[in-house]
This record gives structure tokens, C-alpha cells and sequence, in this order.
């Protein structure tokens, strides 16, 4: 009996052997330090060709990426074996200004990170670039949303008319530049300006002073996002008014937008198509499925070495436009601290009183007078 | 005099002694009544015995009343007297206490949690006795009756939320479009409305099921192997019957809701002869949304569903019955990924199924009767891109249409051994896409080639008990598909992709062909009264494909004809 029972009890279990729980699983990211990103675009027009190197930390246990210093980068022509050396400069490398690629060239980028470690890319060839024929801002109250304040933000929609060469597949890549007038090159916080540095003083201050640009002066900004568009379904069609570019009302002031319209090979055009992709298009029910990011970057020394990014050569077609934004009623998205003028009569603080500090040219700053300003 | 006196001093005595008695007496009546007593009650959770705070009391001798404190308790003093007392807290059950206040008193009351009373739901495959007899496997059928029962999103009665239910059957997802049954693809399951297959089962992208909930009778779910009738799709078959109108008077009813508001009438047209059931539905309370966030204000969202029956009797052997289904949904939704490469202000999709089956089923006696069906079913998704600045709408359309005859004999020749054979033929005509300027300029009008395939299909089953506990049921089907021209067949270098060259196709002249012997077996021996041991072997194959490039296939991605 007692046999017979346990026999029982045995069958009885049998089923949970094939059984299992179904719970939710917290995903994991496999985080790796040490991987390296390099991001480089040489144009047709001065002042556009840069390389970004990055590569990834963990700071206090903040995954992040993290810009390398100390490396050499030159681009190199592939056809002449023309070198074109880069210099570091805010967080990014630069040839020097007058530099500018000519259609029909073919670039390649040769990167040395300060630990030895080399990298190339494939060459890539500067296509045709197309003419943008009309350039429009459209003022928008609820330009787009913001997630994080759970709210609409204003600013302007830029868009671009141009004709699409009927004899060639076209890919179009967008980015601008935004040049607007700056009146405080510097804010210190607890402490006083003086040989170009914030520093502190035993002398009790406010909050913050702020010091005003010793000329005319300009904050650049770049886009948080790209626009791509090829022209599978308008092949020698006229483009009319279609948006490249959201430019938020951070501040009040005048602006100069400045479009960049890059053509690229399809290569490219696949690359930063995966790329936006994975990164503005990823939600929703009907996000692409993600895709492996390959660029054309290697290291010609060590074929396991995996290197991330991309070495873009193209011909850019540039367009400016400047918006008067002083009169639009809604508030600016980045609060406007008050000027806090440290004093000049009597001051407390040592000498020289300082109101003023100099515009210091800069991917981010800069005095010269974009083209397309109105005063 | 004296005598006079002394009775007047009498009768003042008696008279103040009267009062004096009669104050007394109605001092010490004032002071019984005055007699009051501590009444305390305590509140207590019947279930964690916590008491609870700021139940609401209400004392009905006196109109008074209060709450109770942190610690669960109420105290009051109250004249001697039979009370009634209420006992109200949300989330539990209220509760009356009836106390009789003769000294101090204390009362704990136990309030119960109050739970959403749902009646039962019993889903079970097929009836208990066929479950265990019959050697069908993986089978399950639904009456109307159970569907309306199982809770379903904001109030809508859902056939396919309520498959999800069972074993093996998911939705892949909250937002997807259609079932995921034993993990296979959406597109695996054939979906069919009264013989009719249903391309797009979903409205809301995948937050309903299209098919108008007041006139479906019974929804019958295949998922292991499938009967020989069924053809065309290999993970399972969901056939849903629209009810048979036999009314003999008219009847309407509907419903509004947050989410669709609905109407169905049944009515007999010639009595005993003609009879129709028209149920309809419509969801357009989109301009509720910005209600929910404020940045779905340009969200569109609208959809309608409507079924039709017709049933005429015109013979007691005849039954002839018609039915139409039409589907449609609208929406613009600015959350998701936008269409890229055509120049629009927004992305609006709008998709609609149209189907009809005419039906034939003739009795030559209790045992044995003809069915016959012919299908059209029609489904047409459309992606429009409204111009900047001008009206106009560039649109990209893609359509399938399907045809379908079938004829099916059914006999029973004892009461252990019956059959069905039957034949059918499908024709599939798909328009993969066509792009659409409108009166613009800006796009390249695209038409891709229409492709015609014909599907022609033999079958039969036989159910047969040797023995009283045992039951074999063996099916064969026999499909044959080809995919016919005009049609331009691309030779490409398998290395390079490059295009070799192309073949053209004629008008009906075969470009491809495929020949698929399906068989299905099933066996059930019955080892007690609550016990039997079932195996099955089915083979399928499937013609058809929804090809898609998102994490889940949209109500516009793109159906493609097998060819390889």
C-alpha cells in the first residue's frame, strides 16, 4: 500500500520536472571599458571637417564615453597621399580652417591613440554635391515633445527645397550649425575671473558673477539629431519644404542657422540610417529590428581589434538662414540668469576688477561673424 | 371660622405635598431618563484583524455618529436604548450592528475586503465527454455566451484577448497584431470569419480584434492537427461562425463605451423563410485622448466593424446563408517611427477588409449533407502622407484579394465510422504596391506588378471507433499551388546580388508550382472516465507569407505569394 502511495506521489511530481516559472527579467547591458568610437567627417566647405574620438569609461560607476586626448589624426588624400594633420581643439580634432575637400577626391583618415594603438578607414569619395534652392523657417509653438518635461517646446522647423538629380541615386544627410549672440562669455560660481580662470577668493561673493564678451560673440550649438532621406521614391523631383532640422527656443536671441547637406554614398547612407535606427527610432510597435552598426574603420594591425564609428568623406551644399526670435511670446527653454556684474568702484576683490572676458574661439564659441547675421 | 381655617390649612398642606410629590416625581423620572451608558465600537479587518481607521459609523436611534480613530475605535455616550448601528468603510463590505444599550458596552465589528464578484469562466476544449473521446487534439471551442464573460480590455468583448487565455497561445506582445500560437509567426494562423479569411484581425493596432463581438455564435481554435478541411497556414486555425439569425420577431439592442459604442438588430424579413442579424460597431472617441497626455492631441484613432447575415430556409434540406464583413480603421499617430523618404507632414494609416461567403448546405437525410461555399474576402491597407503646405495626399496602397469556391460532403454511416471529402480552390491575386502622387509633383509614382496564384485542394477525413474505447481519425489533404504569369522573373548572381537577367512570364502560363500531400492523423484510446491518451501527426503547407521589417508585423505590411 505504502508502495503504492509513494509510486503515486512520484507520478504525481513527474509534470513539475517539465514545468517552469515565466519572470520578468531585468535586462543586462554588457558594459565594456576601453571600446573606441571614432566619428570623422571631412566636407567640401572650411570649417566643416572634424574626427571625435571617444572611448568608453566607467567613472564612479557611470557608464559613459569619454573624449581621448593625445592622439594623432590626419586625414590622408588616397589618390595623392596628400597628409592633412588634425589638432585637438574642445572635445574634438580639426584640420585647419582653410581646409575643405574638392569633389572627386578620395580621403581616408589615419588615427595613433596615444597608447600605440592605430586605426584607418577605407577611402571614401567626395560625390557631386546638390544645391539646396530655398532654405524656410516655420515658427512652432509645440515645435516637438519633451519627454523629460512632459510638455510641448517651441522653436523653429528649418526646411529646404532642392532639386534631386534625375541621373543619380542621391543620399542626403542633414546637420546644422546654430550661431547665436552671446553677451556673457563667462559665469563663475564662487569665485572671481581673473587670467582667463574662474578662482576663488577669500572675499565673499554672490552666488555667481557673470562677465560679459569683450567683442561680439557667438554660441554655436549642434544638433541632438540627423535627418537622412534618399530618393528612391523622388528621383529627379523637385523637394519642397521638407523638414531637416528642429531648432528649440533655448534662448530669446537672434540666431543664424547654418544647413549642411551632405551627399553620401550609399555606404554611408546604410551606416548612419542603421544608426538612427538604433537610436531615435528604437520604440514603438513598428521600430526596425536592431541592426549590427559596421563602419569602415579598422585597425590595420590587429584584425580582432573591433573600433566603432565611421570616416564619412562629402561633398556639402550650405545654407544659411537668420531668425529674428525677439518678439516671440513664449519663454525660452534655458532659464536666463540675471547679470551679476562684479564691482568696479571700490571693489573688495583683488585687482584688476574684471567685468569683461574674451570670446575664445572654439567649436562652441566663436567671433567671427557668421555670413548670413543681420544687425 | 376655625374649622374653616383648619380645613384651608389642610387642604394648602395636601396641596404642597401633591406638588412636592408630583416636583419628586418628576425629578426622579428626569433622572432615570437621563441614564446613559459608553458605547464603544471597534473596526477590525476580518483578514490582517488591523484595525481600521476612519471607518465611518452612522447610529440610526440617534442620527449621530463619527469615525473611528487610529486605533479603530469609536466612543460615544448614549441614553439607554436598542441601537442600530452601520459600519461603512471603501473596500469592504458594510456592516449593521444592532446593540441593546443597558450598561457600557463594547462591540468589535469585522468588516470583510469587498472583491469584484466575476462569474465564472469555464474555457474548456470542446465538451468534456469530446475532450476525452474524440482523438482531435489541441482543439477548443468557445460559445458567445463565454466569450461575453471573460474580462476584456475597457469593457470590449475580444476574441482574440480571450485565446490568449490559453496554453501556448500569446499575443506577442500588448501592441501586436494578431496571436502568436506555440510561438509561431502572426501570419501562421488562419483566421477565418464564416469561411472567410481575415488578413488584419486587429483594430487599434492590436488592441482589438475586428471581428463585431454581438454576432459571433462560437469561435473553434485548431492548434495541433488541424482537420483536413482546413488548409493554407501551419501553426493553427481560428474559425469563428457568425450566428444563424433564426428569430422569428425584432430585436435591437447596442451599447456605448469609452472605447466603441455598438448596435445589432435581428429580425426576420419573411417568416420562417428569410432572416437577418446586422451588428455594427464604431470606436471614434479619439478626441478623448489628449485627456490622457497631452501629446496624443493630434492622434487620430477611429475604427468600425460591421457584420451581416442573411439566412434563407428554402426547403426544410436547404439552408442557404449569406454573410459580409466589412472593417475599417483610420489613424495618425505621431509616436511612431515615420515612413522615411517621402516628404509629409504626418503618417496616416488606413486599412479595410470587405469579405462575403455565400453558403449552401443541402441534407439529403440526418446523415448525410452537402456543403458549398463560395468566399470573396478583400483586404487593402493604405499608408497616406498628406503634403507640407498643401492638400494634397501622396498614398501608397497595397491590396490581396482572395477567392475561394469549396464543396464538402459529409457522411455518417454508423454510428462509429463517418466521413467528409471535399474540394477546393483558392485563387490569391496581390497588388504588392503602388505609389501614388496624387496631384503633386513630388514622388516618383510607383506600380509593382500583380501577381495571380491558384491554390487547388483535395481532401478528406474519416472518424472511425473500432473499439468502444479507442478512435482513429486519418485525413489527407492534397493542395497543389502554382503562381502564374504575366509575371518578369529576375535571375540574380547569388554572390553578388547582381541582376543576370529577366524571364518573362505570359499571361497564365505557370511560373512556379508546388504540390503538398498533408496528412492528418489522429488516435485516442480512453483509458477511464477521466482519462485518455491522444497522439497526433499533422503536415501543412503555407502559400503565404506577410513579409515585415518592424519587431512585429503592421496592419500594412506587405502579403507575399511563396516563390523561391
Amino acid at each position: 500500500m505504502n508502495n503504492k502511495l509513494i509510486t503515486k506521489f512520484l507520478l504525481l511530481l513527474i509534470p513539475f520536472f517539465f514545468t517552469n516559472c515565466i519572470n520578468p527579467v531585468e535586462p543586462e547591458f554588457e558594459f565594456k571599458e576601453g571600446l573606441v568610437f571614432i566619428e570623422g567627417i571631412a566636407t567640401t566647405i572650411k570649417g566643416g571637417s572634424y574626427v571625435i574620438i571617444n572611448k568608453s569609461v566607467n567613472d564612479f560607476g557611470i557608464n559613459k564615453t569619454k573624449f581621448e586626448d593625445g592622439a594623432t589624426v590626419s586625414f590622408v588624400n588616397s589618390l595623392t597621399s596628400e597628409i592633412v594633420e588634425l589638432v585637438e581643439l574642445e572635445g574634438a580634432y580639426v584640420p585647419s580652417i582653410e581646409f575643405k575637400a574638392n569633389v572627386g577626391e578620395q580621403w581616408e583618415i589615419e588615427v595613433t591613440l596615444k597608447d600605440g594603438r592605430q586605426y584607418r578607414s577605407q577611402p571614401e569619395t567626395v560625390l557631386e554635391p546638390v544645391p539646396i534652392s530655398n532654405i524656410k523657417a516655420t515658427y512652432n509653438s509645440e515645435l516637438q515633445y519633451n519627454d523629460g518635461t512632459g510638455s510641448f517646446e517651441p522653436g523653429h522647423a528649418i526646411s529646404l527645397t532642392f532639386n534631386d538629380p534625375i541621373d543619380q541615386e542621391n543620399y542626403y544627410y542633414w546637420t546644422f550649425k546654430s550661431y547665436e549672440n552671446l553677451l556673457v562669455c563667462q559665469v563663475c560660481f564662487d569665485g572671481i575671473y581673473r587670467d582667463e580662470l574662474c578662482g576663488p577668493t577669500s572675499i565673499s561673493t554672490p552666488d555667481y558673477f557673470s562677465y560679459t564678451c569683450d567683442t561680439d560673440c557667438w554660441k554655436v550649438r549642434y544638433p541632438e539629431s540627423i535627418s537622412l532621406f534618399d530618393d528612391k521614391f523622388s528621383n529627379g523631383k523637385t523637394t519642397t519644404d521638407i523638414i531637416v532640422a528642429n531648432v528649440p527656443l533655448y534662448t530669446k536671441e537672434n540666431i543664424v542657422v547654418e544647413i549642411q547637406q551632405l551627399s553620401l554614398t550609399p555606404d554611408a547612407f546604410d551606416y548612419y540610417k542603421v544608426l538612427k535606427d538604433l537610436v531615435d527610432n528604437n520604440s514603438g510597435f513598428n521600430a526596425p529590428p536592431p541592426a549590427a552598426l559596421i563602419g569602415n574603420i579598422y585597425n590595420p594591425n590587429d584584425s580582432d581589434d573591433f573600433v566603432f564609428g565611421r570616416f564619412t568623406a562629402a561633398a556639402t551644399s550650405r545654407s544659411d538662414i537668420f531668425i529674428e526670435r525677439g518678439n516671440i511670446p513664449e519663454n525660452s527653454l534655458e532659464p536666463q540668469m540675471p547679470l551679476s556684474i562684479e564691482p568696479t568702484f571700490m571693489s573688495p576683490y583683488p585687482p584688476p576688477a574684471t567685468i569683461e572676458a574674451p570670446c575664445n574661439e572654439g567649436r562652441f564659441k566663436t567671433a567671427i561673424q557668421p555670413e548670413a547675421w543681420m544687425n | 371660622m376655625d374649622e374653616l381655617n383648619q380645613d384651608k390649612y389642610h387642604f394648602t398642606r395636601k396641596a404642597k405635598n401633591l406638588i412636592l410629590g408630583l416636583v419628586f416625581a418628576v425629578l426622579c423620572s428626569s433622572t432615570i431618563e437621563a441614564q446613559e451608558y459608553l458605547l464603544v465600537i471597534e473596526v477590525i479587518d476580518e483578514l490582517t484583524k488591523q484595525p481600521l481607521e476612519s471607518a465611518e459609523i452612522i447610529i440610526d436611534q440617534c442620527s449621530c455618529g463619527g469615525i473611528t480613530n487610529n486605533k479603530g475605535i469609536f466612543s460615544m455616550n448614549l441614553p439607554q436604548n436598542s441601537y442600530s448601528i452601520h459600519i461603512n468603510y471603501i473596500g469592504f463590505k458594510s456592516e449593521t450592528a444592532n446593540v441593546n444599550l443597558n450598561s457600557r458596552k463594547k462591540i468589535t465589528v469585522n468588516l470583510v475586503e469587498e472583491q469584484e464578484q466575476l462569474s465564472e469562466v469555464v474555457v474548456r476544449a470542446k465538451r468534456i465527454n469530446d475532450n476525452l473521446e474524440l482523438p482531435q487534439m489541441g482543439a477548443l471551442q468557445l460559445q458567445t455566451q463565454e466569450l461575453k464573460k471573460i474580462p476584456s480590455g475597457l469593457g470590449e468583448v475580444d476574441v482574440l484577448r480571450s485565446m490568449t487565455l490559453l496554453a501556448g497561445v500569446n499575443n506577442a506582445g500588448e501592441i501586436s497584431n494578431g496571436l502568436s500560437v506555440r510561438g509561431g509567426a502572426l501570419d501562421q494562423n488562419l483566421l477565418l470569419l464564416d469561411n472567410a479569411p481575415v488578413f488584419n484581425p486587429t483594430h487599434l493596432f492590436g488592441l482589438f480584434s475586428v471581428f463585431t463581438p454581438d454576432v459571433i455564435s462560437s469561435v473553434d481554435l485548431y492548434r495541433a492537427n488541424i482537420p483536413a478541411r482546413y488548409g493554407g497556414r501551419i501553426t493553427s486555425v481560428l474559425d469563428l461562425k457568425v450566428k444563424n439569425p433564426y428569430v422569428d420577431k425584432f430585436k435591437l439592442s447596442g451599447g456605448l463605451g469609452i472605447v466603441s459604442s455598438r448596435l445589432n438588430i435581428e429580425t426576420p424579413i419573411i417568416k420562417d423563410k428569410l432572416m437577418m442579424t446586422l451588428g455594427g460597431r464604431a470606436g471614434v472617441t479619439d478626441f478623448l485622448l489628449p485627456l490622457v497626455s497631452e501629446r496624443l492631441k493630434d492622434t487620430k484613432a477611429k475604427f468600425y466593424d460591421s457584420t451581416l447575415k442573411l439566412l434563407y430556409l428554402p426547403t426544410d434540406d436547404d439552408q442557404i446563408t449569406l454573410t459580409g464583413f466589412y472593417s475599417k480603421d483610420f489613424y495618425q499617430l505621431d509616436l511612431i517611427t515615420q515612413i522615411q523618404n517621402i516628404n509629409a507632414k504626418n503618417n496616416q494609416y488606413d486599412f479595410k477588409t470587405l469579405n462575403g461567403t455565400l453558403n449552401w448546405r443541402h441534407s439529403f437525410n440526418d446523415k448525410s449533407n452537402l456543403r458549398t461555399f463560395l468566399v470573396m474576402s478583400d483586404y487593402s491597407p493604405k499608408t497616406i502622407f498628406p503634403e507640407v503646405d498643401n492638400p494634397n495626399e501622396i498614398v501608397f496602397e497595397s491590396k490581396i484579394n482572395y477567392l475561394s469556391f469549396a464543396s464538402e460532403f459529409s457522411k455518417e454511416i454508423k454510428t462509429n465510422l463517418d466521413y467528409y471529402v471535399g474540394v477546393q480552390a483558392n485563387k490569391y491575386q496581390i497588388r504588392p504596391g503602388e505609389l501614388r502622387p496624387g496631384n503633386g509633383n513630388s514622388v516618383v509614382a510607383v506600380s509593382l506588378a500583380e501577381e495571380n496564384s491558384y491554390e487547388f485542394a483535395g481532401y478528406g477525413n474519416v472518424n472511425f471507433k473500432p473499439v468502444t474505447n479507442v478512435a482513429i481519425s486519418a485525413g489527407l489533404r492534397f493542395s497543389h499551388y502554382v503562381l502564374v504569369g504575366p509575371y518578369k522573373q529576375a535571375q540574380l548572381d547569388q554572390t553578388t546580388g547582381l541582376l543576370l537577367g529577366v524571364t518573362d512570364f505570359e499571361k497564365g502560363a505557370g511560373v512556379k508550382t508546388y504540390n503538398g500531400l498533408e496528412p492528418r492523423l489522429g488516435a485516442n484510446i480512453k483509458l477511464n472516465e477521466t482519462t485518455s491518451i491522444k497522439a497526433s501527426y499533422a503536415r501543412l503547407n503555407q502559400y503565404l507569407q506577410n513579409v515585415y521589417n518592424s519587431t512585429t508585423p503592421l496592419p500594412t505590411s506587405r502579403f507575399r505569394r511563396v516563390l523561391s
